[in-house]
């Protein structure tokens, strides 16, 4: 079992850049995640990841452990995530031309980005709270106790409000014409 | 469970998130309650849509990412000595603003004054009071008087010298115009005695 998050900030806090390198190839793509989500810019993600983990490079040697590692890499993202999208309000989005994650034919890859790029408009639509709930407790898979920590905000508020995001997920699908489970798959 | 408590965790269950056992209390429950099974099928094509596969994102460029972060640290090294260099001169311009007004240099005859601190207070000029209107009258004309009276003295003094320089000049030229005759009644008898001694023979001739 490999090491885990606390243990390689603190070797990299000595010196050692292989604990860097692990920790980067191990949240790079639930960060790249996150921040596509509450970006909704796909075209954005990489600058805004090379510059989460420039922050935490830069940020490792006054690195406290608190037991609460991806509560602080989330933080940083999200604040330069709301940033991001502050600063390109209004600026269309680069089209993507990544095929996805295992795609396999020209025609799934359409729909793929079709449906794609409906949900990120949804996602988009989703007021703040409900959209970083819903990022953090379905795509990060983080339980609504550690999202409270991270927070501040009660477990029973946060599964409350999950609830509710994916209910006007439900709607803003709807309203693009994804809403029935024939047009998603 | 009762149907609350499944509604309330169908979000998660939707999106795969419960462990296995809560899961298929959930599922055996919305086998049989059909308004429950509703509610999930509410939720399906969401958590479905949600499963889709994200794009490509990110991979992090560590090479550039060590090069951007050196970069910045050399940048904020520079800012801070500019911090430091903007501080210092500050300080020294505090510190001069505090000195330079109390600092005295002087170069005098034979000595260079070199003095910091507030100079000694000089005693206030001593004015005479302006003389009032209220004054007696007869001291005015006192005054006036004396004035007077030193001024007549002192044309008299004058006066009395120039007689005394006067008598003292008509004696002097009373003893030259004496000479002059001496001299003139000697010059008469030296020519005479000539006269006699380069003509003897007539008698009663005169020159």
């Amino acid at each position: 079992m490999g090491m885990d998050d606390a243990e390689l900030m603190q070797r990299w806090r000595r010196g050692d850049a292989a604990a860097f390198e692990a920790l980067v190839a191990r949240w790079q793509r639930p960060l790249a995640r996150f921040l596509y989500r509450m970006s909704g810019r796909a075209d954005l993600v990489s600058d805004l990841c090379q510059e989460v983990f420039l922050r935490i490079y830069r940020a490792g040697p006054r690195y406290r452990e608190e037991g609460a590692f991806h509560a602080w890499v989330y933080r940083i993202a999200l604040n330069l995530a709301r940033d991001a999208v502050r600063r390109h309000r209004g600026t269309p989005a680069r089209l993507d031309s990544e095929p996805a994650d295992g795609a396999a034919s020209a025609e799934a890859e359409c729909r793929r980005r079709e449906l794609a790029e409906a949900l990120a408009r949804a996602i988009a639509e989703l007021p703040e709270p409900l959209r970083l709930v819903l990022v953090l407790r379905h795509d990060e898979n983080l339980s609504f106790e550690a999202i409270a920590r991270m927070t501040g905000v009660p477990a029973s508020t946060l599964k409350s409000r999950f609830a509710v995001a994916l209910q006007r997920l439900r709607a803003n699908l709807e309203r693009q014409g994804h809403g029935s489970r024939e047009t998603m798959s | 469970m009762n149907c609350d408590e499944i509604r309330d965790s169908l979000p998660e269950f939707v999106c795969q998130l419960l462990p296995a056992e809560q899961s298929a209390a959930i599922a055996a429950h919305l086998r049989e309650c059909t308004l429950c099974q509703r509610e999930a099928d509410k939720l399906q094509p969401v958590a479905h849509c949600l499963r889709a596969p994200l794009p490509s994102l990110a991979r992090v460029d560590l090479p550039a990412l060590y090069a951007e972060a050196a970069r910045r640290a050399a940048l904020r090294l520079r800012r801070w000595r500019r911090l430091a260099y903007a501080a210092g001169m500050l300080a020294v311009a505090v510190v001069l603003l505090a000195i330079v007004p109390r600092l005295e240099v002087r170069i005098e005859a034979h000595q260079a004054v070199v003095r910091w601190g507030v100079p000694p207070e000089m005693p206030p000029p001593i004015v005479d009071a302006p003389r009032t209107a209220a004054e007696p009258l007869d001291e005015q004309l006192r005054l006036v008087s004396d004035l007077l009276q030193a001024l007549a003295d002192d044309a008299r003094g004058r006066d009395y010298r120039r007689q005394i320089e006067a008598a003292r000049l008509q004696e002097q030229l009373d003893d030259l115009r004496q000479q002059t005759v001496r001299r003139w009644a000697a010059a008469e008898r030296d020519i005479a005695a000539m006269y006699s001694v380069q003509f003897p023979a007539k008698k009663g001739a005169t020159p």
